[in-house]
């Protein structure tokens, strides 16, 4: 997952819930992120599993499961909680076109800062966003 | 800002380690006071985790940025979690030449910012 989730859930109102209906509907952190790729980055499914380096049925999976759960809580009036799963927030890759270094960026300011051993400017992104292939590449 | 920078010595004339778990020493640098200080890396042959234990003890010295020839898999997840950032260098370098540049930055910045404070 490229960043974490703006709210940690969704509270439903206009209703005072009965103690049944307070139960709350767990939405993974996954489930989450493949809502975000497949429905507000629009991409398709194919793209989405890639993205999260899952395969497409298994991303398939994950994001049935995830607008099951969003169904619920819209309808039932749950209230939705965005927690847990199996994720690693990963920052992406950037080379310095400089020195040749690799390095990520933590400060979520996508290598703006210029690179961290030269402090030239002129950095990018690394073709698939990791430091392996590109490592590679150049030995 | 804390930085550590992998090294194959106890010297500025020492190679920068290409593997971060294994190397014989850590540069801790401040980029701030320009202090630095050479932290012996205990893990160096330690059977396994070794980066992983390196990691912690220099996360927990307040280290934010970490230099190093390459980084394992799992040490990379680890600093990932842990908002430090990991730079690959990937010419060989002395750890001279990049305290030199972290001097650079720091005169520039200085200059602009603040007179007073002596360069070392």
């Amino acid at each position: 997952m490229t960043c974490v989730p703006a709210v940690s859930g969704f509270k439903p109102y206009g209703k005072n819930l009965s103690d049944e209906e307070r139960e709350v509907v767990f939405l993974l952190c996954e489930e989450y992120e493949s809502i975000r790729l497949c429905d507000y980055e629009r991409l398709t499914q194919e793209a989405a599993a890639v993205e999260m380096e899952v395969s497409r049925p298994t991303l398939t999976r994950i994001y049935r499961s995830a607008r099951e759960k969003v169904a619920k809580a819209f309808v039932e009036g749950r209230q939705l909680v965005i927690e847990g799963g199996k994720v690693y927030y990963a920052s992406g890759w950037f080379v310095c076109k400089e020195c040749g270094s690799l390095f990520n960026d933590p400060s979520g300011h996508n290598g703006g800062d210029g690179c961290p051993l030269c402090g030239s400017r002129s950095v990018e992104k690394t073709e698939d966003g990791t430091k392996r292939e590109k490592q590679n590449e150049e030995r | 800002m804390k930085v550590a920078i992998s090294s194959a010595g106890y010297s500025p004339e020492a190679l920068v380690d290409s593997r971060f778990g294994r190397c014989a020493c850590f540069v801790v640098y401040d980029t701030e006071s320009g202090q630095r200080t050479f932290e012996p890396n205990p893990y160096r042959i330690t059977g396994e985790d070794a980066a992983l234990k390196a990691a912690q003890m220099l996360l927990s010295s307040g280290v934010k940025r970490v230099y190093a020839g390459q980084f394992g898999i799992r040490v990379e997840e680890f600093f990932q979690k842990k908002g430090v950032q990991m730079v690959v260098l990937t010419r060989p370098f002395v750890v001279a030449d990049i305290l030199m540049m972290f001097e650079k930055c720091r005169g520039a910045t200085e200059q602009n910012i603040d007179r007073n404070t002596r360069k070392e």
